[in-house]
């Protein structure tokens, strides 16, 4: 496969998936960009234990993490209160934004620390299952089902009851 | 299928156009190209630049390419680390001119100020805060017996070091908190009125926010963010104000609204006074906290804690707002910018964190004018560790996990040593515990003492704070 093939076939999904931790279009892009190069030319060499998707989104994630926790990112910018995010240009209808009761959902999503907002995403977004989340963070089923219970706490005020995925309800709460 | 509903207001709040665009891909096309030519380049460039290097260290006097100070820093980038360097190296010469090179600062004064200082060591940036305009720079620096904390400001536009606006020098030995924090409450102002504003001549796109009592939210899309302007019962306009592009969360209070700027995390209060008009005030709430929590949060007695770094107390006096600044008149040892404050129930938790330290303190609100440390005894329980999860209040990645009878110990990825492992699990493990300490023991040698501190939270012995969900019984 080439290598613009290769980037149209996963730059999407990972462009999405770095976005909503680093919550910034350049930034995002600058990830992904160093993630299809390395894994374009790391193929040969991708031995299989997992799907590669999994192998795609723990790069993409590993380094999305190395943005939020460089100096650039971590030290205070006390007098900056207003936060831009997903810079980049817009078209004139773009700009015209209608805040549906989605979109605050979903803002309020992208507002959740980290940990609960990746696990979110990962599970509602992405639609990984319980286990391979665990995987893909490297941490256990628990772990996930316990962040997946105090992210769905903290947007609760915006969901209704019994909108939450019956399956999950029955069998991960704990 | 999972909840759609979840993935259809992600894609909202991402965009739902496409984010891959040809020009994207062109990027990675163009940075795999460069990539390629440069691992021909690359030996050339060396060659030559050890050739450059081997000509300037032969013919050139040595004290022009090192200075004799050094810096301990990665939060720096290289050319700014350079002049905090040059900065240090000047004044351990006493060298005025090399000073006015990288400092906009009266050189005398500062080579005086800082003599008594021993530049000969490595010293440390113990933090750096970045602003817009500047990086605020703490070094800590030492007299031989005490430690010192330096406050100094590398200005963005000029790249140079300027002298702090605030205090120069702060002691660096024990940090203590105060007693007590005076407080000093005074009227906050009034929201201003539009009084010819025309919300029908208005072009841009915006939505409305109806009240129960009849008042309208409008908030206009503008170049800056989403415009609030509060059309009151009474027909008024009143400026609430910019803060971000963000949507909004409300709620009617019995004598105003509360409107929250979900993606700043700023909230607004406005109250209606007695005499007819609106007094307002923004806050911030703490960055960790979705804003249901906030909400939730909220005090039944009329007492509003806000803010992380610019904190502040909001209440109700003689029928007035007000509020007080809770740094104004604390005598803190440290930097402000140092100090955030949290709520713990009806407790206000003053926090001090320089990114080698962290320490925090409760204080109660006694009277109207001052908050007091509480005295508080706390004693540790072999069943506050029993199937428990405490979380480190600084670094969330790192956490003590107890579970039957064993412990897991999880590092954040900047703490995983050369092993590699970023999981311990110690078992059988037995806790005895005196007074507010826990002594706990396992297989293989294993020890740990840590500490009660109050109703969530644990010491260990390095003065890491860990707290978990609930109350410690």
């Amino acid at each position: 496969m080439q290598l613009d093939q290769f980037v149209r076939m996963h730059g999407e999904e990972l462009l999405r998936l770095a976005i909503t931790y680093v919550k910034n279009t350049q930034v995002a892009e600058d990830i992904v960009q160093d993630v299809l190069l390395k894994a374009f030319e790391q193929q040969q060499q991708f031995r299989g234990e997992s799907t590669y998707r999994t192998y795609l989104y723990r790069m993409t994630i590993n380094r999305s993490y190395d943005y939020l926790r460089s100096w650039s990112y971590k030290n205070t910018v006390l007098t900056n209160k207003i936060q831009k995010i997903f810079q980049g240009t817009k078209s004139a209808e773009q700009q015209v934004i209608e805040l549906t009761e989605n979109a605050r959902l979903g803002h309020a999503i992208l507002q959740l620390p980290i940990k609960y907002r990746e696990t979110i995403i990962l599970y509602y977004y992405k639609e990984f299952n319980i286990e391979e989340i665990a995987q893909l963070l490297n941490t256990s089923s628990n772990t996930v089902k316990t962040r997946l219970r105090r992210g769905r706490e903290k947007l609760k005020f915006i969901l209704e009851e019994g909108e939450w995925d019956e399956e999950f309800s029955h069998k991960a709460s704990h | 299928m999972k909840n759609s509903r979840i993935k259809q207001a992600i894609d909202e709040a991402i965009g739902k156009d496409p984010l891959l665009n040809e020009a994207f891909v062109e990027k990675v096309l163009t940075k795999k190209k460069t990539r390629k030519s440069l691992q021909w380049v690359q030996p050339v460039i060396v060659l030559c630049t050890m050739l450059v290097l081997g000509f300037a260290l032969y013919f050139l006097p040595a004290e022009n390419i090192q200075t004799a100070v050094e810096v301990e820093t990665s939060l720096l980038t290289e050319e700014q680390r350079g002049v905090v360097e040059k900065y240090f190296d000047a004044i351990s010469k006493q060298d005025t001119k090399a000073l006015q090179k990288v400092a906009n600062v009266n050189a005398e004064t500062v080579l005086k100020e800082y003599s008594i200082f021993d530049l000969e060591q490595p010293f440390e940036i113990v933090k750096t805060i970045d602003e817009e305009q500047r990086i605020l720079l703490y070094i800590k620096l030492t007299t031989g017996e005490l430690d010192y904390l330096n406050e100094i400001q590398f200005v963005k536009a000029t790249g140079k070091i300027e002298l702090s606006e605030q205090q120069l020098f702060y002691s660096y030995d024990d940090i203590e908190f105060p007693r007590s924090i005076d407080l000093e409450f005074r009227s906050v102002e009034y929201a201003p009125e539009m009084l010819n504003f025309d919300l029908k001549s208005q072009r841009q796109a915006y939505e409305k926010e109806l009240f129960v009592d009849g008042a309208i939210l409008h908030q206009l899309k503008d170049e800056e963010g989403t415009w609030r302007v509060m059309e009151t019962v009474e027909g008024e306009f009143l400026d609430v104000g910019i803060f971000s592009d963000g949507p909004s969360t409300t709620t009617v209070r019995p004598d105003g609204y509360l409107i929250i700027d979900d993606k700043a995390s700023i909230v607004t209060r406005l109250y209606k006074h007695s005499n007819g008009n609106y007094q307002i005030v923004h806050g911030d709430f703490q960055e960790d906290r979705g804003i249901n929590s906030y909400m939730q949060d909220f005090h039944d007695e009329p007492f509003y804690f806000w803010g992380v770094h610019e904190a502040k107390i909001v209440t109700f006096l003689d029928g007035e707002l007000v509020s007080a600044n809770i740094f104004e008149h604390a005598k803190l040892d440290g930097p402000s910018a140092f100090y955030s404050v949290d709520t713990r129930g009806s407790m206000v938790l003053l926090k001090y964190d320089d990114n080698y330290a962290q320490k925090s303190n409760y204080y109660l609100m006694e009277g109207f004018d001052q908050l007091s440390t509480t005295e508080i005894h706390y004693d540790a329980k072999e069943s506050h560790l029993q199937n428990n999860v405490f979380i480190n209040r600084q670094n969330y990645y790192n956490q003590f996990e107890f579970y039957g009878n064993n412990l897991k110990i999880k590092l954040a990825p900047e703490d995983v040593g050369i092993d590699g492992k970023s999981e311990m699990i110690y078992t059988n493990i037995k806790v005895r515990v005196e007074e507010k300490k826990y002594f706990l023991t396992g297989d293989d040698g294993f020890t740990l003492q840590l500490t009660r501190k109050d109703d969530r939270t644990i010491v260990d012995e390095l003065g890491n704070e860990y707290y978990t969900d609930s109350k410690l019984e």
